[in-house]
């Protein structure tokens, strides 16, 4: 905790820099850095505010810039959606699908804010992970297959099965919705400008083109 | 961007009192700990119990 806390704040500046000169403006909000309870270690608050907990992240200034981006970039994203005249009141946050597209936004864009990582560790934010990202590039179909079935059954918790650390009860494998969220975006990204694609949830059926997006493979 | 660093609060009390109430830490960062407890981590008297016997391996890292 000691080593972490002794680094993070350089790395959340460094950060700071970096996302001003992608995205053109400085984030009007706090990054808050607390010793919390081995729960969640890093997430923004629908003020926009990002909260860093120590006492599980990794030392490694490298990993930690890693998911400082990935945090700073859902920051970003929400403040471009609130420029781009975002209703949140009719914004549905238990709608999975959403949550899909703004982490495949996160983890996306962060690649591109730090890149020179293996590709998985944008997604495990440690050493670890790559027999992960094999298993989803190896069953990408069956995964986007498995993600659609739950979406129609009313007994599954969607955001715990496919987003959190304590799912993956399918395939044994947790946070696949991360990788189907990051592929999503990668394939917008083929017909749209990256732009408009960060204000989609601000002017499009962002459910909808999950839906659609998800069909392609049966 | 403002960065808003409560790990040397943190510190300093975890290391003045032996006796170290965790809560005394929470309720000096209610700008934290309101959201954390509600939306990310439900406070339980087990979890307070664990992450306290937890610290002192990860303290040094």
């Amino acid at each position: 905790m000691k080593e972490v806390a002794a680094v993070l704040p350089g790395v959340i500046e460094e950060l700071s820099e970096k996302g001003e000169s992608y995205f053109g403006f400085s984030l009007p909000v706090s990054a808050h850095i607390f010793t919390g309870l081995y729960a969640s270690n890093a997430f923004v608050d629908h003020q926009m505010e990002m909260y860093f907990a120590i006492e599980k992240l990794s030392q490694d200034p490298s990993l930690l810039r890693v998911i400082v981006a990935h945090e700073m970039i859902h920051s970003y994203h929400y403040h471009l959606l609130g420029h781009a005249g975002i209703d949140w009141q009719a914004i549905d946050w238990s709608d999975v699908r959403n949550s899909l597209y703004l982490e495949g936004v996160a983890t996306y864009l962060s690649e591109k804010l730090v890149p020179g990582h293996p590709q998985h560790v944008y997604f495990s934010y440690e050493d670890e992970g790559e027999d992960w990202l094999d298993f989803c590039k190896q069953n990408h179909k069956k995964i986007a297959a498995a993600f659609l079935a739950d979406l129609d059954s009313e007994n599954v918790n969607m955001e715990k099965e496919w987003l959190r650390l304590s799912g993956g009860q399918h395939f044994g494998y947790n946070r696949l919705g991360y990788y189907l969220g990051t592929t999503l975006v990668r394939d917008l990204l083929e017909e749209l400008q990256e732009e408009e694609m960060l204000k989609m949830l601000a002017e499009k059926d962002v459910a909808g083109e999950v839906d659609r997006w998800l069909r392609q493979w049966g | 961007m403002k960065i808003n660093n409560t790990t040397e609060d943190f510190f300093r009390m975890y290391e003045a009192d032996t006796s170290f109430q965790l809560d005394d830490y929470h309720q000096h960062h209610l700008e934290i700990f309101t959201t954390y407890f509600h939306s990310y981590c439900k406070k339980t008297e087990q979890k307070l119990t664990a992450a306290k016997e937890r610290y002192p391996q990860d303290y040094e890292n």
